[in-house]
């Protein structure tokens, strides 16, 4: 029992000191950096698509997408868009006294699903773009 | 051997009561526009009129007229925001006079930010002859 307690007693301040040595390396490796994140909207139904057809009623179209994100009139046809979009930002920020450093990333992705009514409120067309990888 | 270790625990120690001690967090609440609740929505019937679709959900942000039928539109946004950052050399700046020190920990900065902007939404749709044809809803927690 003696001997376990002298064997850690030796070994407890290393590891303390390793620990504490990694936790300062890791703290100063993050030094000036900005991480963000905006979701906008949510996450679409990438399968919907193939549900959609044309000549589709405007009221299945809304039983089976729920509401659009905009609704915007063109001449007489309604145009339905659903969007989901993420914006990921980095920045890395240095400076010493006067002199300064800054690099900065931002991605901008979006998923888009657009719906495009004739006069009649039926489906003539549509498309989607997915870029985000979130929406499935 | 001893020294150094403890001298390293140390550094360490105020590094992060530094980093801790110092810095910012941001939250941020806020909600535009209105939509009625579920509970609201699950009133409307198909064929109901104009007249009973405001009476249960109020006035809509927007009206679209088709020449199949109309749409109302309610909307309310929620937006949520959290930012937290950390900022060591604000503490150094008490207790250094030369700012020799402030200058070293100044990029030891960390700001993390999270952004969500979701929307309540409701469209109900009308036929020609102005009665409810489709309700489409979503809420904030809805999920896809």
């Amino acid at each position: 029992m003696r001997g376990l307690k002298a064997r850690w007693g030796a070994r407890l301040p290393r590891i303390a000191a390793r620990r504490a040595i990694f936790l300062t390396l890791v703290l100063s490796c993050s030094a000036g950096c900005t991480f963000g994140r905006l979701q906008i909207g949510h996450p679409l139904d990438a399968g919907a698509e193939s549900d959609l057809y044309s000549g589709q009623p405007q009221v299945e179209v809304l039983e089976r997408l729920g509401p659009p994100d905009r609704v915007t009139m063109i001449w007489d046809e309604a145009v339905f868009e659903y969007f989901y979009r993420e914006d990921l930002d980095r920045e890395l920020d240095v400076s010493f006294f006067q002199a300064s450093f800054d690099y900065e990333q931002i991605w901008l992705r979006a998923d888009r699903l657009v719906v495009r009514f004739d006069a009649s409120g039926q489906v003539r067309d549509f498309g989607i773009n997915l870029q985000t990888g979130v929406s499935d | 051997m001893r020294r150094r270790t403890d001298t390293a625990i140390l550094l360490s120690g105020l590094l992060c009561f530094c980093l801790f001690a110092s810095g910012c967090v941001s939250l941020a609440r806020s909600e535009i526009g209105s939509a009625p609740e579920a509970a609201s929505v699950a009133q409307l019937r198909k064929g109901a009129s104009f007249q009973e679709v405001v009476e249960i959900c109020g006035v809509p942000m927007e009206t679209i007229e088709q020449r199949e039928g109309r749409l109302l539109i309610y909307r309310e946004r929620h937006y949520r925001f959290r930012r937290f950052g950390f900022d060591p050399g604000l503490v150094a700046g008490f207790v250094d006079i030369t700012g020799l020190l402030r200058a070293a920990v100044a990029n030891l900065k960390l700001v993390l930010e999270w952004g969500r902007v979701e929307e309540r939404r409701l469209v109900v749709l009308f036929d020609r002859d102005d009665r409810v044809a489709a309700v489409a809803y979503r809420d904030v927690e809805d999920e896809g």
